[in-house]
């Protein structure tokens, strides 16, 4: 059973000269659920951008993507809900926003749809926290954490609303080759302990070491 | 590469701050210098109007009740450096409108006997009609005082003239004695024709001396000739008259004091002398002391031979004389008195003393007795043959001489209780009269005018007070770019910090690219300010005119003081931006994030504010209602409103626990960015209190029912140029009047005035002699006028007849509330220092004070009081009528014919109070001009927070899109935090403003609630449709960053 289902997908931009650049030229892919894929790549090569569009934030100009054999390419698809609910994102400059705690920014993603989070939110936001070693910087402002704890608070945020597929973005590029570790890790038990599908982008060989499975872009092409 | 040229490059790299900063150190610069270069122009404005009013005048010798002698002019002392004036009042009418001038009768610029100039200010009045003969209207005055019985029936005469030119300012046209800004109407006529008009031939009234002049100079030049006494020696005695018929008490007295063996006479008008149904009508009698050198016992009198034979009369025989009397108003009484006959003389020995009779104008002149023209009520029926006859061959020869004690007190007016006194020296002493016991006043205007303009209504400092809101808003302005800005610049401040530099250093190089900034600012703060003087000399000249009653306002750009006001404002600014630089490098250090304990000082603070807030408004609703309280509480409410605020977001911000709510976000957002809210909070809010505060404070369209404790109950208000010397009140004196037609029952509140400057706000000097009015105060006590604040805790009854009475030889007075704290700028209890008719210095104590009223301008006392100062003030000028609304037209009409003679101007109460409400409307105006211009400031520095805040957020804006907020939602959060402290704003600007005016607020007509409400919903609407645009901006431009 595969969560995602790429095909034939295709993404340009142009440039500041107004030229196409042809980024994504006919991406193919399947990852099953509770898969863990890394993806490696030059600077520049595309993989945010795939990575984009797998979270639903960029449409492809082309191609297909089934995600839980739901098509996201065609109209009428609430995007929001899909990443609300289905999808988590980590990114390298882990995005905490400064106003609120670090509980509250776990929590943010609870309030996309509802008024006020319930009581078995804050337990599960709080086991995250256990679970990624961090909980005593529950009721701290983001300004007051390290590079590795910030990172972890990113994670738990991600997985907040137990999404089905968890999107990293090179989330340990800032990181000590220690810390980084530490985080590939943490991701890989989750992916163990909760069978969410993680794909992850990474230059590090050593992260990457811990997915199923390494693919590398390379002019806009999968490997 | 040094540090200033890296400020260069910091400056033109943040230019989007600097550009604020500028604009907001400009604002406070240019506020400031405008401000106080506006006091200073309304000041010189008026101090050139002293210039204009009195040329190269040093000093005035005015007479204010009689005539001098022009031969004074010819004494060495001013013979070169006087000009002798005859100043009347007049009043020129024009169609329906009486136009009441000042009338200057002079010599020295030939002006022909049948041609007029007028200064420009009545150039300009006439013109629209295009008028080339100007009919003058004059008081009739003559020599003899028209309040006296003995006087012609004719009030006033008038003058046909062709205009012949406009005096301007500069040659003196603008001449005034009065310190008010308002320019006269002037006319200039030739003097002696004008003496010729008035039958007052070679005298003057004034004198305009271009020298200084001592009192011990004037009593030099003086002497009693001068005030019209007339020394003749006859056989044995000598004998001192006055040509206005009557000698004053005073000069009687000093007379009797320096000489021996005086002689007292007054000469009158008998109705009848009487003796067992025989009866003389219409007689001259003569009071004296002695007669022929023999003291006369007070019940005796002596006949001639020729009345001892018509009314059959022996020596013992008892005889009736009867006569008119008057105290008031010419209300007359018929007293008889009866005298023993003690001798009957030869008439020729009483025809031989020629001057036993006074000359009285019309009464003693004519050839037959049917031909005295007088205002007393002679019967002509009873004059027969016999008394003709008389008449023909002997005039006004007494018909009998009696006791002078007898009768002086009865016959004795204002004017004096004498015709004539006799010394038995030959050189009399007269050498204790002075020209004080005349009236004869000196003035030196030049100083009283300068005064009254230096320390006149202080425009500097009602701007400076109402600048104080633009002030606070352009700190607001020029600190929100500041903190953005260092906001923008953290990561370049954590870079410097750690190359080692220290703190000190990093605020030293911020500062030397903001200090110049300002300095620059500021300068060009100096030039725009110079513009708004301009600007807000304009308006006070046109658009404002209602405050000031005036135009030609000048601008004066006074160097001191603009570089008073740029330093000021330069300091407020680099004194603000670096307390705020050093404050936030400071915080820098710190741990951010929401702190417990200060949770618990807030509500402390909040608990006290509140407390001191309902403390201030108690005071103020129950016990003060003073204006800077209100301003203070206004104030207060909004201090404290902002530290519910901030205890508000504290304490909803404070972190989640077991649930968060979608709230939860907005206060957290605001509680990140609190100081930009605080800041724009309170210029808005301020910006709202002002614009409110004064706007329900306007008067304006106030409902007439409020008007009444502002009218008493009086419809109208009517002033004349001509004074009134006969009683409204009883039927006689309305005969006379030609008001018969009055509805009988008219109640009407005659006044005497006593003419000095006006105390109402229409004047813009400093006034330290107000006008006075003496006036009935039991018609006061029973009307609807209230008393504000009086000195004596009484209640009204009480009160009034306190008003009544002398406390030794002070005298109180009532005024009107706004006249004593901004016309005199006293208080209650004060002192007033006026001079009386005999040159005594007199005490007035204002004692009361009156709620806004028609009173405004002047103050009040008691009329008897009046009298006792001013006894020669017997007509009155000022008058009220309480008419029933519905007969109100028709009695104006009325009056206005029956009293056109007059020069009366009618004007309903409301009317008048509506024109000094409008006085303070236009000064409330301007408040709310400048209020606007604050709010302005703060709308702009919401607009500045707003978008700053929003482009900042992008990232955020796209961040929660990743986490999957929808659109709209985020919209929602973004527009729900943007609006919280905009609409808090207005909410605390509008109820802090409506307690504040608490008092007063019943005042505001349901049009200014009108007005409100739209303000209130024109605000909402901007706030809402901007903050929906922007935010809807913003996320679309976000939506181009996505990713
Ligand atoms: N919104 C955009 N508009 C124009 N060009 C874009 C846009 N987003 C990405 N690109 C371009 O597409 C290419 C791929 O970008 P992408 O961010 O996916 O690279 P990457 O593989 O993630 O690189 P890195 O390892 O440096 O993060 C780059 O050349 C980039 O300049
Ligand atoms: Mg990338």
């Amino acid at each position: 059973m595969s969560l995602i289902k790429l095909s034939n997908v295709k993404k340009s931009f142009r440039d500041g000269e107004n030229q196409l650049n042809n980024v994504l030229r006919g991406i193919n892919m399947e990852i099953g659920k509770g898969e863990f894929v890394a993806i490696k790549g030059a600077s520049g090569s595309g993989k945010t951008t795939l990575l984009s569009i797998l979270g639903t934030l960029l449409q492809p100009d082309g191609g297909s993507y089934l995600l839980d054999d739901t098509e996201m390419t065609t109209a009428g698809v609430d995007h929001s809900m899909v990443r609300n609910k289905q999808l988590g994102f980590v990114f390298q400059d882990h995005r905490l926003m400064p106003q609120y705690t670090v509980l509250e920014n776990i929590l943010l993603p609870a309030l996309a749809y509802a008024s006020r989070t319930g009581k078995e939110e804050t337990e599960y936001a709080l086991k995250l926290l256990e679970l990624t070693n961090i909980s005593g910087v529950a009721h701290q402002y983001p300004s007051t954490l390290s590079g590795g704890e910030a990172s972890r608070v990113a994670v738990c945020r991600a997985l907040i609303m137990k999404p089905k597929l968890l999107l990293a973005d090179e989330p340990t590029g800032q990181l000590d080759a220690d810390n980084a570790w530490n985080i590939a890790s943490l991701l890989s038990e989750i992916n163990q302990n909760l069978q969410t599908t993680i794909v992850m982008v990474t230059h590090s060989e050593e992260t990457s070491s811990v997915a199923h499975r390494i693919l590398t872009l390379k002019e806009g092409i999968l490997r | 590469m040094n540090i200033k040229n890296l400020a260069r490059k910091n400056i033109s790299f943040y230019i989007r701050y600097y550009k604020l900063i500028a604009v907001a150190s400009l604002i406070t610069v240019a506020v400031i210098v405008g401000s106080l270069v506006v006091g200073d122009s309304v000041r010189m404005t008026l101090v050139r109007q002293v210039e204009e009013r009195f040329g190269d005048t040093e000093i005035v010798i005015f007479s204010r009740n009689s005539f001098m002698s022009s031969n004074l002019l010819k004494t060495s002392l001013l013979k070169e450096s006087a000009r002798g004036i005859l100043l009347t009042n007049g009043f020129v009418s024009q169609g329906q409108k009486l136009i009441p001038v000042f009338v200057w009768g002079v010599d020295d610029m030939s002006i022909s006997k049948d041609s007029v100039m007028m200064n420009s200010a009545l150039a300009d009045e006439l013109k629209q009609e295009g008028t080339a003969d100007i009919v003058l209207r004059l008081p009739a005055k003559g020599l003899v005082p028209s309040g006296s019985l003995f006087v012609t029936e004719n009030y006033t005469t008038s003058l046909r003239l062709s205009s012949c030119g406009v005096v301007d300012a500069k040659s003196g046209g603008n001449i005034s004695m009065k310190n008010e800004q308002i320019i006269p109407f002037n006319i200039f006529v030739n003097r002696d024709k004008l003496a010729e008009v008035l039958e007052v031939e070679g005298k003057i009234n004034l004198i305009l001396n271009n020298k200084p002049l001592s009192d011990a100079d004037l009593a030099k030049v003086w002497d009693y000739t001068s005030s019209g006494l007339k020394v003749d020696r006859k056989n044995g005695y000598t004998e001192i008259t006055s040509d206005r018929v009557f000698l004053q008490e005073e000069v009687v007295e000093t007379i009797r004091l320096n000489n021996r063996e005086t002689n007292r006479m007054f000469s009158y008008f008998a109705n009848s002398i009487e003796l067992d149904g025989a009866s003389i009508p219409y007689s001259f009698v003569t009071a004296t002391d002695r007669y022929n050198g023999d003291l006369l016992k007070k019940n005796e009198i002596i006949l001639s031979d020729y009345s001892a034979r018509r009314l059959h009369a022996r020596v013992g025989d008892t005889i009736k004389v009867s006569y008119f009397t008057s105290k008031e108003l010419k209300i007359l009484h018929t007293d008889t008195i009866q005298f023993q006959v003690r001798q009957i003389v030869p008439l020729a020995q009483l025809r031989q003393d020629s001057t036993l009779s006074a000359e009285f104008p019309g009464l003693s002149d004519v050839e037959r007795c049917t031909d005295w023209d007088s205002d007393l009520p002679i019967n002509m029926d009873l004059i027969t043959d016999e008394d003709e006859d008389y008449w023909k061959l002997y005039r006004s020869t007494p018909k009998a001489i009696i006791a002078y004690d007898a009768v002086a007190k009865e016959w004795g007016n204002a004017y004096g209780n004498a015709t004539a006194v006799r010394v038995a020296n030959a050189e009399p002493d007269l050498s204790e009269l002075t020209p004080a016991i005349f009236s004869i006043q000196l003035i030196s205007p030049r100083e009283a005018g300068l005064d009254a303009a230096k320390n006149g209504v202080d425009f500097s400092g009602l701007f400076l007070a109402l600048a104080f809101f633009i002030i606070v808003s352009a700190m607001m302005l020029m600190l929100i770019p500041l903190t953005e800005m260092l906001y923008q610049r953290r990561h370049e401040i954590e870079l410097l910090q750690s190359l080692g530099y220290t703190r000190k250093r990093i605020v030293k190089i911020l500062w030397i690219e903001l200090a110049p900034v300002v300095l620059v600012a500021s300068v060009a703060g100096v030039l725009v300010g110079l513009l708004y003087t301009s600007l807000v000399m304009w308006m006070l000249g046109n658009v404002w005119i209602g405050a000031t009653q005036t135009g030609g306002f000048i601008v004066y750009p006074d160097l001191i003081t603009i570089l008073i006001g740029f330093f000021a404002g330069i300091t407020l600014s680099l004194v603000l931006l670096r307390l705020m630089l050093v404050k936030m490098m400071k915080e820098k250090q710190k741990v951010s994030g929401r702190k417990k304990g200060s949770i618990r000082t807030k509500r402390v603070l909040l608990i006290l504010s509140g407390v001191l807030a309902i403390g201030m408004i108690g005071i103020n609703v129950f016990f003060l209602h003073s204006v800077t309280l209100f301003v203070t509480t206004g104030v207060v409410l909004i201090g404290m409103a902002a530290l519910w605020g901030d205890f508000l977001i504290t304490r909803n911000a404070s972190a989640a626990k077991d649930n968060f709510h979608v709230s939860s976000l907005t206060w957290s957002t605001l509680y990140a960015g609190k100081k930009q809210a605080m800041l724009s909070f309170l210029a808005l809010a301020t910006g709202v209190f002002i614009v409110f505060s004064v706007g329900l404070n306007r008067k304006g369209f106030a409902d007439s029912s409020q008007l009444r404790t502002g009218t008493g109950g009086y419809a109208l208000w009517c002033e004349s140029s001509v004074p009134i010397y006969h009683s409204m009140a009883t039927q006689a004196g309305r005969e006379k009047l030609s008001l018969t037609d009055l509805p009988p029952d008219t109640e009407i509140l005659q006044c005497l005035r006593y003419s000095a400057d006006d105390a109402s706000c229409l004047n813009l000097n400093k006034v330290k002699n107000s006008t006075v009015l003496g006036i009935d105060m039991n018609a006061l006590s029973a009307s609807d006028f209230q008393i504000e604040q009086s000195l004596y805790p009484l209640e009204r009854k009480a009160f009034f007849e306190q008003m009544k009475a002398r406390n030794d030889s002070v005298y109180p007075a009532l005024v009107d509330a706004t006249v004593l704290t901004w016309g005199l700028r006293l208080n209650l209890g004060d002192t007033l220092w006026y001079e009386g008719d005999k040159g005594q210095r007199v005490a007035i104590q204002l004692a009361g004070t009156l709620s806004n009223s028609i009173f405004q301008g002047n103050i009040l006392i008691d009329q008897a009081l009046f009298r006792e100062i001013w006894e020669e003030t017997t007509g009155s000028e000022v008058f009220l009528l309480k008419v029933d609304e519905a007969e109100k037209e028709e009695v104006k009409s009325l009056l206005s014919q029956a009293l056109n003679e007059y020069g009366v101007r009618i004007l309903t109460t409301n009317d008048r109070l509506r024109q000094f409400n409008t006085v303070t409307d236009t000064y409330l105006t301007i408040f709310m001009t400048l209020g606007c211009l604050g709010l302005l400031l703060g709308i702009m520095g919401f607009v500045i927070v707003i978008r700053k805040n929003l482009s900042m957020r992008m990232r955020e804006i796209n961040m929660y899109r990743t986490l999957g907020f929808t659109d709209k939602r985020i919209e929602m959060l973004l527009y729900k935090e943007n609006l919280l402290v905009p609409l808090y704003a207005l909410a605390t600007g509008f109820i802090s403003a409506l307690i504040g005016v608490s008092s007063t607020f019943t005042n505001a007509g349901i049009w200014i609630w009108l007005l409100a409400l739209i303000f209130i919903i024109v605000f909402m609407v901007f706030v809402l449709v901007f903050v929906k645009i922007s935010v809807k901006e913003e996320i679309e431009k976000s939506k181009r960053l996505f990713v």
